[in-house]
């Protein structure tokens, strides 16, 4: 500006047209610049993303499957209890057949040391193999049984070879065992069933995300079943029926309290009110899905409110005008037409709560619970939580467990996404 | 349906409300508008029971160590017998992290929002909202695996290149735009067209040397920096920031949607160009709205726990200094997550009461800003609608 008006002193042409072109160049230069920030900070956003994304891929996509080692394993006479089948010690059939493998290991240390290459889920699946099909005394079973966690990490190159001894979990003689079972084609890598149909374990090829996954789903029934009723029915009230004044608008400011409270608080009132005032069962899909509920609460009044405000006033004056009462025009004429609107907030909320781990953890759902759910009032984990205690876990071979789990809960939370968006465009009705 | 009975001659009176009918219609309506209002009143209703049963577990805590302990003390230490109970190192590292993400995600984010309602065309903003969205999508734990297990280890491995590159990245372009800046205005005065291009061209130079300079120094200096852990208040400020600015984006952004098409043309039809109507016009107009969005934005990040659990290292002191994002830190969020698996073996100690004064704390935190933040919104709807 400074400059321009001394020039225009020196010089005749004082036209407005010139002033504005000799600042046209840096200005054009400035919204370029402007443009730049903009998407430059997108930019920065989906790298963010994207990075988190890959780096969970690339952690956990090895963890769905698992090394398995070939065993034949040959059943004598006497093996197994004929009257209790159960009973019988598949631990010691599993050792035996090892050993059989390995006829040159005789030391006691050395014994140990060729055990621990083997899952001690190995004699559970001989176990569950015997009982489904009892085996004939002098018959071999051969049996793909699950190799120790420590084996896999090493057959996914997740634990170099050629580091020294010391720095590996395994020693020279163990990766020598290893490489006989390789030169006989006895070690491979399959599909890891386990991880989706077994429960939380110590033993990182032994834990699934089935027990998690039944949890989630019973926590996710009770939240669902509290909060869209009370949502829909709080969402109605407020946006047909309610007059205005200070009690609506006490209610409405706490809707918007609600959203707003840290998600730790709702465990401390869970633990505070529920476990120990009501002495409700501690970590239980019960307790879990009511805190939830209490969160998901504001996000599905919200979004019900936004739907029942897209139903044009001309549906209600026209039903009014035929003859039905207030609640008859809501209850057949606006609620149907909000329904969608109301339905993908609901969806919405509860991808929320399914992700939600912290109020969880004070009612006591991080212990570590070995058997699937059958019910809400089992102790159970659910997924973020299960996802939390692998994290934590020393062992290397959960890091991949962790990230497959957060792949399995990220493909739900973006599936209810997803299935929200697809209704929202399917059942949008422009007015 | 409804002609049968219109046709039938036994039943005339189908549409005539009779006293008894309008009697019922009126039970009905009460009873339907009373469930409906109980059922309304219940959110109201959990909001305050929250307060109550917070509050009523905070108190013992006030009631046997008095409030100095716990607002002025750094030491703490629970578990000891007498257990001391200061949590002010732990507030200072909830407002450390909060502040640290809210640099990031302040001005991230808000550009951001500029970039989607004003700048991008519809198809390629389509496409950049869902990657925004996407980012309130992931759930915390998973963010804090991501901190503790991938972030961690790259920030304590090559944190001070890291640190370095991110220097030069954001601090270049401020400081070359200031060399330009500065070589303008001290170059202004002159009158000659020639030599005042040569002048300014030298100082331009001049300024552009002790710039690298200033640069290069500050950025060995932070490569030369050995980060000791990665559990940082740094690394959780960094995963805060953008966990937070998926609100700050919708909000401000449905603020700056709110600011009507009639000051934008205004500002166009008198010349300006986009960034100048957005700057000048659009922002001041929905300065109100943003700094809800930033208000909110902020709440995210003091309440977040997992990530602040999983990854900040959980030490409860001071840095040293006081400005040293590197060390690690303890927030409110995190004790309370940490400390109540013990603590709630001795319920009715000190010990359970401490951390549902953090609570409490936390509590009024929200509810305070959240209200101003409504407040604020409210404001800006009067403004714009003229009254």
């Amino acid at each position: 500006m400074n400059n321009s008006s001394t020039m225009n002193g020196s010089r005749k042409a004082g036209r407005t047209i010139d002033i504005v072109n000799r600042g046209l160049k840096s200005r054009y230069r400035k919204e370029k610049r402007f443009r730049l920030y903009g998407i430059l900070s997108i930019v920065a956003s989906a790298a963010f993303l994207a990075f988190l994304l890959t780096s969970i891929v690339m952690n956990g996509y090895s963890a769905f499957l698992q090394t398995y080692i070939k065993l034949d394993v040959p059943i004598e006479a006497g093996m197994i209890d004929e009257s209790n089948p159960k009973r019988s010690n598949f631990q010691g059939i599993i050792k035996s057949a090892i050993r059989e493998y390995y006829p040159d290991v005789t030391e006691r240390r050395e014994k140990r040391e060729l055990y621990s290459l083997f899952s001690s889920g190995a004699a559970y699946q001989l176990r569950n193999n015997v009982l489904d099909n009892p085996p004939e005394a002098g018959t071999t079973l051969s049996l793909w049984v699950l190799a120790d966690d420590d084996v896999d990490m090493l057959m996914k190159g997740h634990m170099k070879r050629d580091v020294p001894e010391s720095e590996r979990r395994l020693n020279d003689r163990q990766l020598r065992w290893i490489e006989k079972l390789e030169n006989d084609g006895r070690i491979e890598k399959r599909f890891n069933t386990t991880f989706f149909t077994s429960g939380d374990s110590r033993e990182p090829e032994l834990a699934g995300i089935w027990g998690a996954v039944r949890g989630s789903f019973y926590t996710m029934l009770v939240t669902l079943a509290l909060s869209f009723p009370i949502g829909i029915a709080a969402a109605v009230y407020l946006e047909e029926f309610a007059p205005k004044n200070l009690a609506t608008d006490f209610i409405e400011v706490n809707i918007n309290n609600l959203a707003a409270v840290p998600s730790i608080v709702f465990g401390l009132l869970g633990l505070a009110v529920f476990l120990n005032f009501f002495g409700m069962p501690r970590s239980t899909p019960l307790v879990g899905g009511i805190v939830l509920m209490l969160m998901t609460l504001p996000t599905i009044i919200i979004a019900s409110r936004a739907a029942l405000k897209a139903v044009p006033p001309s549906i209600r004056e026209a039903a009014l005008g035929v003859g039905s009462s207030k609640l008859q025009v809501v209850s057949s004429h606006v609620l149907p037409l909000a329904l969608p609107g109301m339905l993908t907030g609901t969806i919405i909320g509860m991808a929320q709560a399914l992700g939600e781990t912290a109020p969880l953890l004070m009612i006591g759902m991080v212990a570590f619970i070995v058997d699937v759910p059958g019910g809400f009032t089992d102790p159970a984990a659910v997924m973020p939580v299960q996802i939390y205690l692998w994290a934590d876990s020393p062992e290397r071979a959960f890091v991949e467990k962790t990230s497959a789990a957060i792949m399995v809960l990220l493909g739900f939370l973006i599936a209810m996404n997803a299935l929200a968006v697809v209704m929202r465009k399917k059942f949008e009705r422009r007015w | 349906m409804a002609e049968a009975p219109l046709n039938s001659p036994q039943k005339p009176d189908a549409f005539v409300m009779t006293p008894e009918r309008l009697r019922r219609q009126r039970i009905a309506k009460f009873l339907g508008e009373g469930f409906l209002l109980v059922v309304a009143s219940f959110v109201a209703i959990v909001v305050l029971f929250i307060f109550y049963f917070v509050a009523v577990d905070a108190i013992p805590f006030f009631q046997q160590r008095g409030f100095g302990e716990f607002f002025t003390s750094t030491g703490w230490y629970p578990a000891d017998e007498p257990g001391e109970f200061g949590a002010l190192a732990i507030m200072y590292g909830s407002g450390m992290v909060t502040i640290g993400s809210a640099l990031i995600a302040v001005p991230l984010g808000i550009a951001a929002a500029i970039c989607l309602s004003d700048v991008l065309p519809f198809a390629v903003r389509q496409y950049a909202k869902p990657v925004i969205e996407m980012l309130a999508a992931i759930p915390s734990v998973a963010y804090g695996f991501f901190a503790l297990v991938i972030f961690a280890p790259l920030l304590q491995n090559y944190g001070g290149p890291l640190l370095m590159w991110t220097w030069w990245l954001i601090a270049g372009p401020f400081v070359f735009l200031a060399v330009i800046v500065v070589s303008d205005l001290v170059t202004s005065g002159s009158q000659s067209t020639d030599t005042r291009k040569t002048i300014r061209w030298t100082v331009t130079v001049v300024f552009g040397v002790i710039a690298l300079f200033f640069l290069y120094y500050v950025g060995r200096t932070l490569n030369e920096i050995q980060i000791l852990s990665g559990t940082n208040a740094l690394n959780v400020s960094l995963i805060l920031s953008f966990m937070a600015l998926p609100t700050i984006v919708s909000v401000s952004e449905d603020s700056l949607q709110a600011v009507g098409r009639e000051l934008r043309e205004g500002s166009y039809a008198l010349g300006a160009t986009r960034a100048e109507t957005i700057v000048k016009t659009v922002l001041p107009a929905a300065s109100s709205g943003i700094l809800a969005a930033v208000i909110l934005g902020i709440m995210r990040a003091i309440g977040e726990t997992m990530v602040v659990w999983m990854a900040s290292g959980n030490s409860s002191h001071i840095p040293e200094p006081w400005f040293n994002y590197l060390d690690s830190i303890r927030t409110l969020t995190a004790t309370i997550a940490g400390d109540m698996g013990e603590a709630d073996q001795v319920t009715g100690s000190a010990r359970y009461h401490v951390l549902f004064a953090m609570g409490l704390l936390l509590l009024i935190i929200s509810f305070v800003s959240n209200l101003v933040s409504e407040r604020i919104v409210v404001r800006q709807r009067k403004v714009l609608a003229g009254e």
